[in-house]
This record gives C-alpha cells, sequence and structure tokens, in this order.
C-alpha cells in the first residue's frame, strides 16, 4: 500500500468538539449520598485514636483520686512496689509471749491457747526472699480460707492473728510496706469471710448490702457479738486493734450509730504503737476501712491525722521515708469530700508538725483538692517561703504547682505563678528532678492557660538551670517527661515548634533519645490533621530538625514499612502544608533543603517535585502566563529541579508520570526545551518499564504524552529532522516484547490521531503564548514529508496487526477494541472515497469482525 | 436417736427470775417404743473444787467450799409413745432460787464454780433402756442484775486518777536500774459493770528509758475461809498489751478492755468464799525493768 496516495481529512476540530459535548445538566442530588449518614454514626475509629489521647493524659497526671478505692489501688501497688525488698525476709512463727511479764504465777489465761500456733515449734524463724514471703502469705490465706471451710473459726482467727504479727517482725523498715499492703490483704479477705458469713446467718445471704441492725436476728447478733469479744481478748496490741479493723463492717449487725466512739477508741488505741511507721501504717489501714463505711462523721480522721503527723515527727528520716504512703492516704482520707475550712483547721492544729517536718505540709497539699489549696495560694505561699530547708521548700513548691493545675486557673493565677515558679527556680538545684518533675507540671499549667511566649520563658528558665548545674548526670527520663508533655499538651504542631528555644531544648537529649522523640513527635501529629499552613522560618526550621532526625534514624531493614510510611506521609504532609504566599523562591528554597534532607523517602521527594511543580504553576498563574525575566528563571530553576529530582526516585511508574507532569508545566510555561527533554527522558524509560513489567501502569500517562505532543512545537531551524520525540516513542514501543503489543497498538493508534493532527492547519487545541506546530510549520514540505513517512511506519505496524486478527479464530475483546478504534482512527483521519485503498481496507475490516461474530454492539460502530 | 436440749435463746444467757423456754428435739426415735416419763431437771450450785495445781497429800488440808444448791427445779413430762421418728418435747423453767437462797452468777474459777446445767432423762423400762438415748446436759449462763452492788455503793463513775514515778514504786529493787519516769492517768471509774467496758487511760509524760510494752491484767482473787484458816488464790484472768513500743510522750493511750464471760463475775462476798478483782498496770522497759500499779476492782452486773 502507498501511503502517499492517502489523503489527510481536514478537520475542524472546534467543531467537532462542540458537536461531542453532551449538555451538562445540574443536579440536586450526590450519585455518593445514598446511605453514607448511616455509616457515619455507625463508624467506629479502628486505631482507638480517642482512648490513646486519653492514656497519654493519664500517664502525666497522677494516681485517679476521684474513687477511694481505685486511689487505694493504685497507692497500694504503689508502695508494695516501691518497698519492694530483694534480700531476706525474717518469718517468726513464734508466740511471742512475754514470759517476764506475768507477774502473776499461776495464771491460767484462756488467751494463750488461742495464741498459741497450732503446729509450729516456738520461736521458727526462717529467711526468705520477698517472693517467697508473698507465697507464704499466699499459703496462710490458704489455710485460712480451709480452716474456714471446715468451720475451725478459731483456727481462722488463730491465722489471722499469726499473719497481723508478722508485722512486727519485719526487721528493715524498707520492707514494712509491701509486707503491709501483703498482710493488710489478707486481713481484709478475713473479713469478707466473717462479714458474709453474718450476711448468710442473719438474711442467708439474701438481702442487699444495706441493713438495719434490727433486722437482724439474734443468731447472728449472738455470732457477731462473740467474735469481737474474741478479739476483744487478744492479747498483744497491734494483732487485737488490726484484726477489730479488718472486722469493722461486722459491727452493723449489732448498731449502726456508735461508729464514731468504736472509730474513736480506735484511733486512741494506735497511740499505743510506739513505731512511728507501724502507727502511721495502723493508722493507714483504719481509715482505709472506715472509708468503706460510708460515716459521716469525720472526727475520728482530723484525730487521726494528728497523731499521724505528730507520731512521724519523731520519726528517723528513713522510717518517715517509708511512711509516706501512709501519710498521705491519711491526709486523702482527711481531704476526700472535706471542706474548705477543715482545710484550714487541720492546717492550724498541724503547725507546729510542719515546722518540724515540712514535707507535712507537702502531703497535706497533694492530698487535699486543688481548687481548696488555692483558694489560699498566698498562705501556702507563706508558709513554703518559711521553710528554711531548700529542697523541702521545693517540694511543697512542686505540690502547690500540682495543686493549681489541679484547679482551674485564668489569666490572673499568673502572677501567683510566677512566684511559685520563681521559688522553684531558686531552690531546684537541691534536686533536680524535682525541679524538673515541677517543671513538668508548670508546662501542663502553661500549655493549658498560657501563650507560647510564657511557655517558651519557661523552656529558656529550665534550660538556664541545666546549663547552671552541670552537666554529666542523667537527667532524661525527667527532660522526656517534660518533652513528653510539650507533644501531649501543646494546641498542635505548630504551636510546639514555634516555640524558640524548642531546639535547644531538643539539644539537651543524646543523640539516641533525640530521635526517639523525633519519632514520638512525628507519630503523634501523623494522626492528627494539620489544618495549619507552615510559613513561619523558625517553625520550619524546627520542623526540619525534627524531621530530619526522624529521616536519619530511619532503618529500612530495622523499622516497618509502616513506620516509614507514616514518617514519610507526615513529611508530605508538611511540605504540602508549607505556605510562603507569593514568596515563591522561598518556598523553592525550602524544597531544596528538604530535598537534601529527606533523600531515603522516595514519597516525600516524589512530594517534593509535585510541590515545585505546583509553585511553578503558581507563578504561572501570578504572572498571568506572561512570563518576565525573573520569573522565568525561576521557573526554569523549578523544572530543572523537578528533572533533576525525578530520576532519584526508584519506581519508573513514578519517574514516568512526573516526567509527563514536569514536561506539561514546561511547556505550558513555554520552555520548549525543557519540555522535550523530559518527554524524551519519559521515552526512555518505557524499556526498563516494560522489564518490570510495568508498561500498563503508565499506559494512560502515554496516552497523555502523545497527547500532548500536538502541542509540543518542533524546531523549525532543525538539521537533524522532525518529530524527534514521535521517533524514539516509535523505536521504542517497536521493540516491545510482544507481550505488550496490546498496549503498543494502541499507543500506535493515539500516535495516528497525533501525527495527522500535525497536517491540519489548526491544531485542536493551543497554549497561551506558545506557538506551535500549525504556526510554525506551515508549509514546511520537510516537515511534512517526515510526518507522512512516520505514519506510514505506523499504519504499517498497525496493517500488520490487521493480518494477524485474521490469523486468530477467536479473537479476545481488547483485541477487538483495538482493530474497531484503528477502524475509527482510519475512517476519521483519511478521506475513504469508493474504490480507494483506505476504502477497501475499512471494508475488509469489517468483514474481518462480522467474520469474527464479533456481537452486534462492536459491529453498529463499524458499520457507520 | 438422738436426742438434744434446744433452747430457744440462742446464747444461753438470762437473767434472774426470767423464764427458760426450750425443748428436748428427738431424731430417729425408736417408734413404737414406750416411755414412761421424760424429766427435765435443772440445778444450780456451787461448788468447790481442789485447784489443778495443789493435787497431793496436802490437798484435803486445805479449805474448801462446801456445795450448795442455788436453784432446783424438776419437770416431769408425761408418758407415751414415740410415734415419729422426729418429735419435740417443750419445757419452761422459771429461774429462780431455792428458798433462803440467792442466785449467784454462773462463775469458772480456780477453787470455786458456780454453774446452771438441764439434763433430761427418758424413763423407760430396763429392757428398752438400751434403745433409748438421753440427751447431754446443758449448761446455761446466768446473769444477775445488781449483783455485786453492795449497799450504799452507786452505779456513779467516780475517776481514779493516778500518777506513777520512782517516788512511787513500794519495792523498787535495785535503786540504781529504777528509770526517771512519770506516768500520769486515771481510771474511769474504781466501779465497773461488767455489761460496759473498762476505761481509762495513761499518758507517759517522761521517761528516761525506752517502754517496750505496757500491759493491763485483770486480776481475780478467790479467797476461802474454813476454820482451819483462809487461802487466798489469785489468777491472771486477761493480760492486754495496750502499748507496744516506746510511745510517744504526752499522747493519751486508752486503758480499754471487755470483760472475758464467765472468768468474771461481780465481786462477791459469800459465805465462806469471796471472789474480788483488780487491774495490774505492768510497765516493762527496754532493759527488762518493770513497774506494776495495782488498782482494786468493783464489778457489778
Amino acid at each position: 500500500m502507498d501511503i502517499n496516495t492517502w489523503t489527510i481529512r481536514k478537520r475542524n476540530y472546534h467543531l467537532e468538539t462542540v458537536k461531542a459535548t453532551i449538555a451538562a445538566k445540574p443536579s440536586t442530588e450526590h450519585p455518593l449520598s445514598g446511605n453514607s449518614k448511616k455509616q457515619t454514626v455507625e463508624f467506629i475509629d479502628p486505631l482507638g485514636l480517642n482512648s490513646k489521647r486519653k492514656q497519654t493524659r493519664e500517664d502525666i497526671l497522677l494516681s485517679p483520686k476521684e474513687d477511694p478505692l481505685e486511689y487505694w489501688a493504685v497507692l497500694s501497688k504503689m508502695t508494695s512496689e516501691k518497698y519492694q525488698s530483694t534480700t531476706g525476709f525474717k518469718i517468726t512463727t513464734d508466740s511471742q509471749e512475754n514470759e517476764e511479764v506475768k507477774v502473776v504465777q499461776h495464771a491460767f489465761s484462756r488467751m494463750e491457747l488461742l495464741e498459741a500456733p497450732s503446729k509450729h515449734k516456738s520461736n521458727e524463724i526462717s529467711y526468705v526472699s520477698h517472693k517467697e514471703f508473698i507465697t507464704h502469705i499466699e499459703t496462710l490465706t490458704r489455710e485460712l480460707d480451709q480452716a474456714w471451710g471446715i468451720n475451725d473459726r478459731v483456727k481462722t482467727l488463730k491465722l489471722a492473728i499469726q499473719a497481723t504479727k508478722m508485722l512486727k517482725d519485719v526487721t528493715d523498715p524498707a520492707y514494712y510496706p509491701s509486707v503491709f499492703i501483703t498482710i493488710t490483704n489478707m486481713l481484709e479477705h478475713f473479713g469478707d469471710l466473717v462479714y458474709q458469713r453474718l450476711m448468710n446467718i442473719a438474711f442467708d445471704g439474701k438481702t442487699d448490702e444495706i441493713f438495719l441492725p434490727t433486722q437482724v436476728n439474734e443468731l447472728a447478733r449472738d455470732t457477731a457479738t462473740n467474735w469481737f469479744l474474741k478479739i476483744s481478748c487478744i492479747r498483744e496490741l497491734q494483732p487485737r486493734i488490726f484484726i477489730e479493723m479488718a472486722l469493722l463492717k461486722c459491727y452493723r449487725f449489732l448498731w449502726i450509730d456508735k461508729y464514731p466512739e468504736v472509730l474513736g477508741r480506735l484511733v486512741s488505741q494506735i497511740r499505743g504503737i510506739g513505731n512511728p511507721m507501724m502507727a502511721a501504717y495502723a493508722s493507714m489501714f483504719l481509715a482505709k476501712q472506715a472509708i468503706n463505711l460510708s460515716m459521716n462523721s469525720r472526727q475520728y480522721l482530723n484525730d487521726l491525722i494528728e497523731d499521724v503527723c505528730e507520731n512521724l515527727v519523731l520519726a528517723p528520716p528513713e522510717q518517715y521515708e517509708v511512711s509516706t504512703p501512709a501519710l498521705e492516704w491519711v491526709f486523702y482520707c482527711v481531704a476526700y469530700g472535706s471542706s474548705r475550712d477543715l482545710l484550714f483547721q487541720i492546717l492550724e492544729k498541724l503547725a507546729s508538725a510542719i515546722e518540724k517536718q515540712p514535707d507535712i505540709l507537702r502531703a497535706l497539699i497533694e492530698e487535699f483538692p486543688g481548687r481548696h489549696i488555692t483558694s489560699q495560694m498566698s498562705l501556702f505561699i507563706d508558709k513554703m517561703n518559711s521553710i528554711r530547708i531548700p529542697a523541702e521548700s521545693l517540694k511543697v513548691a512542686v505540690a502547690l504547682a500540682r495543686a493549681v493545675y489541679d484547679s482551674p486557673q485564668d489569666q490572673d493565677s499568673l502572677p501567683l505563678l510566677s512566684t511559685l515558679w520563681s521559688a522553684i527556680e531558686r531552690n531546684g538545684h537541691t534536686d533536680i528532678n524535682l525541679y524538673l518533675k515541677a517543671a513538668d507540671v508548670f508546662f501542663q499549667i502553661y500549655l493549658k492557660q498560657f501563650g507560647p511566649k510564657e511557655v517558651n520563658g519557661l523552656l529558656d528558665s529550665v534550660l538556664a538551670l541545666l546549663k547552671k548545674n552541670g552537666t554529666g548526670r542523667d537527667w532524661s527520663g525527667s527532660l522526656a517527661n517534660i518533652m513528653n508533655v510539650l507533644i501531649v499538651h501543646s494546641k498542635d504542631l505548630s504551636a510546639l515548634l514555634s516555640l524558640e528555644s524548642f531546639l535547644s531544648f531538643l539539644d539537651e537529649f543524646s543523640i539516641q533519645k533525640k530521635s526517639e522523640i523525633c519519632n514520638k513527635i512525628v507519630e503523634h501529629y501523623a494522626r492528627e490533621e494539620i489544618k495549619f499552613t507552615v510559613s513561619n522560618p523558625l517553625m520550619i526550621h524546627a520542623l526540619f530538625q525534627v524531621t530530619r532526625v526522624v529521616h536519619d534514624s530511619i532503618d529500612i531493614s530495622e523499622h516497618s514499612p509502616e513506620f516509614v510510611d507514616r514518617v514519610s506521609r507526615l513529611i508530605c504532609r508538611f511540605l504540602k502544608n508549607l505556605n510562603f504566599g507569593r514568596n515563591l523562591e522561598q518556598h523553592l528554597s525550602v524544597l531544596t533543603d528538604a530535598r537534601a534532607s529527606f533523600i531515603n523517602l522516595d514519597v516525600v521527594t516524589e512530594t517534593l517535585v509535585y510541590a515545585v511543580l505546583d509553585i511553578a504553576m503558581r507563578a504561572y498563574r501570578l504572572v498571568g502566563g506572561k512570563h518576565n525575566l525573573k520569573t522565568h528563571a525561576f521557573l526554569k530553576a523549578c523544572i530543572s529541579y523537578a528533572h533533576i529530582t525525578t530520576p532519584s526516585l526508584e519506581s519508573p511508574v513514578t519517574q514516568f508520570k512526573l516526567f509527563v507532569l514536569g514536561s506539561q508545566v514546561a511547556l505550558m510555561n513555554g520552555l520548549l526545551g525543557e519540555a522535550e527533554s523530559q518527554i524524551k527522558a519519559a521515552i526512555s524509560l518505557i524499556g526498563e518499564l516494560a522489564t518490570e513489567d510495568n508498561l500498563a501502569e503508565i499506559e494512560p500517562s502515554l496516552h497523555a504524552l502523545i497527547g500532548q505532543m500536538v502541542i509540543l512545537p518542533d524546531n523549525p531551524a532543525s538539521t537533524s529532522g522532525f518529530f524527534l520525540p514521535a521517533h524514539g516513542l516509535l523505536n521504542t514501543l517497536t521493540a516491545l516484547n510482544k507481550r505488550f503489543e496490546k498496549i503498543k497498538y494502541r499507543a500506535f493508534i493515539s500516535m495516528l490521531w497525533y501525527l495527522s493532527s500535525q497536517a491540519q492547519s489548526r491544531l485542536p487545541f493551543r497554549l497561551f503564548r506558545v506557538d506551535s506546530n500549525d504556526k510554525l510549520m506551515s508549509g514546511n514540505k520537510k516537515f511534512k514529508e517526515d510526518m507522512i513517512t512516520l505514519l506510514g511506519l505506523i499504519l504499517e505496524e498497525l496493517l500488520n496487526f490487521v493480518a494477524e486478527f485474521g490469523e486468530i479464530s477467536s479473537p479476545d475483546e481488547e483485541t477487538i477494541d483495538i482493530l474497531i478504534k484503528f477502524y475509527l482512527a482510519l475512517s476519521k483521519i483519511f478521506e475513504a472515497p469508493e474504490g480507494s485503498q483506505v476504502a477497501i481496507l475499512l471494508i475488509r475490516i469489517g468483514n474481518l469482525l462480522k467474520d469474527k461474530k464479533v456481537s452486534q454492539k462492536y459491529l453498529a460502530l463499524v458499520s457507520n | 436417736m438422738k436426742a438434744e436440749i434446744v433452747l430457744e435463746r440462742n446464747n444461753k444467757t438470762f437473767t434472774a427470775g426470767e423464764q427458760i423456754r426450750g425443748h428436748i428435739s428427738i431424731e430417729d426415735a425408736p417408734i413404737g417404743i414406750q416411755y414412761n416419763n421424760l424429766i427435765v431437771n435443772f440445778d444450780g450450785y456451787i461448788r468447790g473444787q481442789a485447784s489443778v495445781k495443789n493435787v497431793g497429800a496436802l490437798d484435803s488440808l486445805l479449805p474448801q467450799v462446801p456445795p450448795q444448791t442455788l436453784c432446783k427445779s424438776t419437770e416431769t413430762l408425761p408418758g407415751g409413745t414415740f410415734t415419729e421418728s422426729k418429735m419435740i418435747f417443750p419445757f419452761v423453767i422459771n429461774l429462780v432460787p431455792i428458798e433462803g437462797q440467792f442466785l449467784l452468777e454462773t462463775y469458772i474459777g480456780v477453787y470455786i464454780t458456780i454453774q446452771y446445767e438441764i439434763k433430761s432423762v427418758f424413763v423407760v423400762s430396763e429392757n428398752v433402756k438400751n434403745r433409748i438415748n438421753n440427751p447431754n446436759s446443758l449448761k446455761i449462763v446466768v446473769q444477775v442484775p445488781d449483783l455485786g452492788l453492795s449497799e450504799g455503793m452507786t452505779r456513779e463513775k467516780v475517776p481514779v486518777p493516778f500518777n506513777i514515778s520512782p517516788a512511787s514504786i513500794e519495792n523498787p529493787g535495785k535503786l540504781s536500774n529504777v528509770p526517771n519516769f512519770r506516768i500520769v492517768g486515771e481510771l474511769a471509774s474504781s466501779v465497773f459493770e461488767l455489761n460496759g467496758d473498762f476505761n481509762g487511760w495513761l499518758s507517759v509524760m517522761e521517761s528516761s528509758k525506752g517502754i517496750k510494752s505496757i500491759e493491763l491484767q485483770v486480776i481475780r482473787i478467790e479467797s476461802i475461809t474454813s476454820n482451819d484458816g483462809t487461802i487466798k488464790e489469785a489468777t491472771e484472768v486477761q493480760s492486754l498489751q495496750i502499748a507496744d513500743g516506746n510511745v510517744r510522750k504526752g499522747a493519751q493511750i486508752p486503758l480499754f478492755m471487755l470483760f472475758p464471760r464467765q472468768f468474771t463475775c461481780p465481786t462477791t462476798f459469800y459465805k465462806k468464799f469471796r471472789i474480788e478483782f483488780e487491774v495490774n498496770l505492768v510497765i516493762l522497759f527496754f532493759d527488762g525493768y518493770q513497774i506494776t500499779k495495782n488498782f482494786p476492782l468493783h464489778l457489778i452486773r
């Protein structure tokens, strides 16, 4: 066939477009609106974002104090963990009868019978570890359950007494709290057993917890009385009162109104315990047992705290330290539901104790509701200032800070807070870790209540103190807590990063810690929507620092792909949110920095290319397409950024797409050479894409590329011929493996359309201020010749396809589709007068399709 | 067959003048067997006993409390046949003394025991005796209001303040050992009601030596008089630690206890014996030095 005889139709693209356009009608309904509303309601956050958030907050806050039981649980757990011993425990399983006490020789005491251990030999001492000790208590508890099960109440009581006596045997005060918790748990269990038994006797276990003594039957009353009579003759003080405390609630079977009296007596009986620490813990147990009774009368608590404080003033320092959980608990019980007036009464009563042991003031402040404390802040500040030991004063200040945190604040609290902070700063050097804890609280308050200026001031002050007090010691734990506060409590990332001293603070951490923190920042904010645009240079700097640290710490082999992905996404989101208004050059320079910073993250690099193309187009819009020298240079820089950066990406698919996009932007802005070279770069990737079997992914882009070539002007002065990119593309496509032939043929058909357009006097579309071939090449013979040659080569390929089609017995839909596309292209592009080669070819194709029994809907397309 | 004396009142405690209501409860009765009578006996008595510690040749020489019946009653329920496997036979006993006597409280001491006991016996013919089980006897606790309250005495509590110091010690032993100390306090009264509690307080004001322990002991003194003379036996019936360790100076430590039931009773002056009570306050110092302060008590119901 001689292609030169074929005539290309004259076309009016504009008219064709108008005709082809379907009139659009506005719609009132969203096609996807279906049941989307319902879905929103049922949406369950799969990541548990909200709960996650809450959890982080709790980490920072102190223990929960709304519910005494919860608080006890936390406190007791903390206490037994903190004071857990690693070395020996002494277990004495003797009866500890004090022989010398018996003045009356012919003594007969049935209590001796009761108290004598049933099996063990006297004074049997064994040393065990803490774990073994716990096991021992568990064994005792089991024995107690067994004895109870067989109704051996005397033995049960004996076991309870035996356990309580172990409290006295703790040799090292440091182990006392954990022994105390273990043993009181057992005692409470014992108390529950007795209570339940009485309930069974009284009500067959049926009634609810609320009952009046008058509803209790005689038997239950007698049983309860017997229990208390038995307890009342336990010889040793501590077992006697501990067991009575364990059974406190059983008094309800006898009466309901005598609790104030009984509790008052127990309070004073505790005074008989000479060891201040043991007395404090006994008080702790009493308060614990009593708070469950939900009584109105609180007098006993006021007396109790007074006793505890006056005792602890006398305690040696190590005992005092160990007793603080007990002190705090009693304070807590006193404070629980109390009024402000009470606070001041207590404060007055404890004044002398506080003078001797300022830590009592600390405990008081920590346990009373923050709003009561802060309502008389200046009083407390005076008290704090009168403490002469700086370390103690610091502790009080920290407690006050927490109180402030726990109570409503407003702008007016700033002066008081400043006073408080200066006290903390003054004494901070005595205990850096505590100082940092205070800072922690202050940051929480400041972040909540005040602006970045105050927060930054605080940060500076902390940094200054750290600097002054030398380095070399490890504060990273506390510093990390503060950082955590900053991250969690900042309103958003911008608030955090706009802190001037943020980076200096970050530098306080070791490299490893730093990357952990930066990861945390990224993790934290990656979950959140970024609603701000980034333009503050300081912030961008900080952001880059943070993200760069994370970036540098990423080891693809170590981190999960999800993590890398998350980090990448976050950085991408920053980059997308950069906004410098009209200062596009600055924007470009940031993007350049970013490229250098994040070379390891392909997604980021890709985003950078998109971003740079985006600002290029923004520049285009700013000048309305009319570039001046300056904007022209800027554009060039953008395009070369894109051109240089794209090849560094790993995926050829992405590269291809970016090259196509880059060439479009270049073309649009009249950078013809740049456009062409990017098109060429894209074409040169096709081979690699085929090898990696990714060709299908870029097919749409490939067609876009061909479409774009329609307006890509050739150089009229070219000596090496025209249609160079098209030639390149043709060669590349021809060289493709046969399994890509469908893609190849579709591309050829597109090229047919493209090349035919070059023969028209007016192209289907044009760019503002860019002259295309319709203007440049009008009347250029060589150009036309080259076009015909190229067209011929492509037609030849396609005709081969038609021939091959004839050979296939049952072609698949895709192949049929290609043939129809070719048919349509032929009939549209070329004149087909009857008898001409084109007409014959068209008829042949039509027949081929009929032969292959192609479905009617396809034939309908061809028959026109 | 199983037989048991069951009282309506669970705690088996009765006040003089009250009616003791109860029943004999029978299970697995030998159905068809006849019994002539069911006798319910009630006895209240004082009994002397030799001290456990003094058993021996001298024992018979020591004065003893002559046995004395305080109350006695017999109820005879009519005979019949065991018709069902489970049966109950109610009875009522009036808790009143025999003529010329008055009731004392249940008490178990070293030399003296005062008890009230219910016994029950089915009277049957000899040939079925082995098929009948009689219930175990049952002891009840008797309380007598106002007992111990001798003439001219009131229930009003008059505090008994005390002050213990080296000067107040009667028998200081080695003088060099005597620590310098001052303990003040108060008993709520010298007369206490057994139904109530023992009360008082003490404060260690000064002490040159650490205090190891403070105990409160209830001492009971039984005295028996006979022609051969008088013996006196003091027994510790309860000893409670009220301070454990070196207590804070000035802190008011309660002297609180309940009186042990059955081992205490109202202070009793009876024909040939007496039961009296005291409390000892025993202060033990770390070095083993010990001080005892004794207070006589009068217990009333």
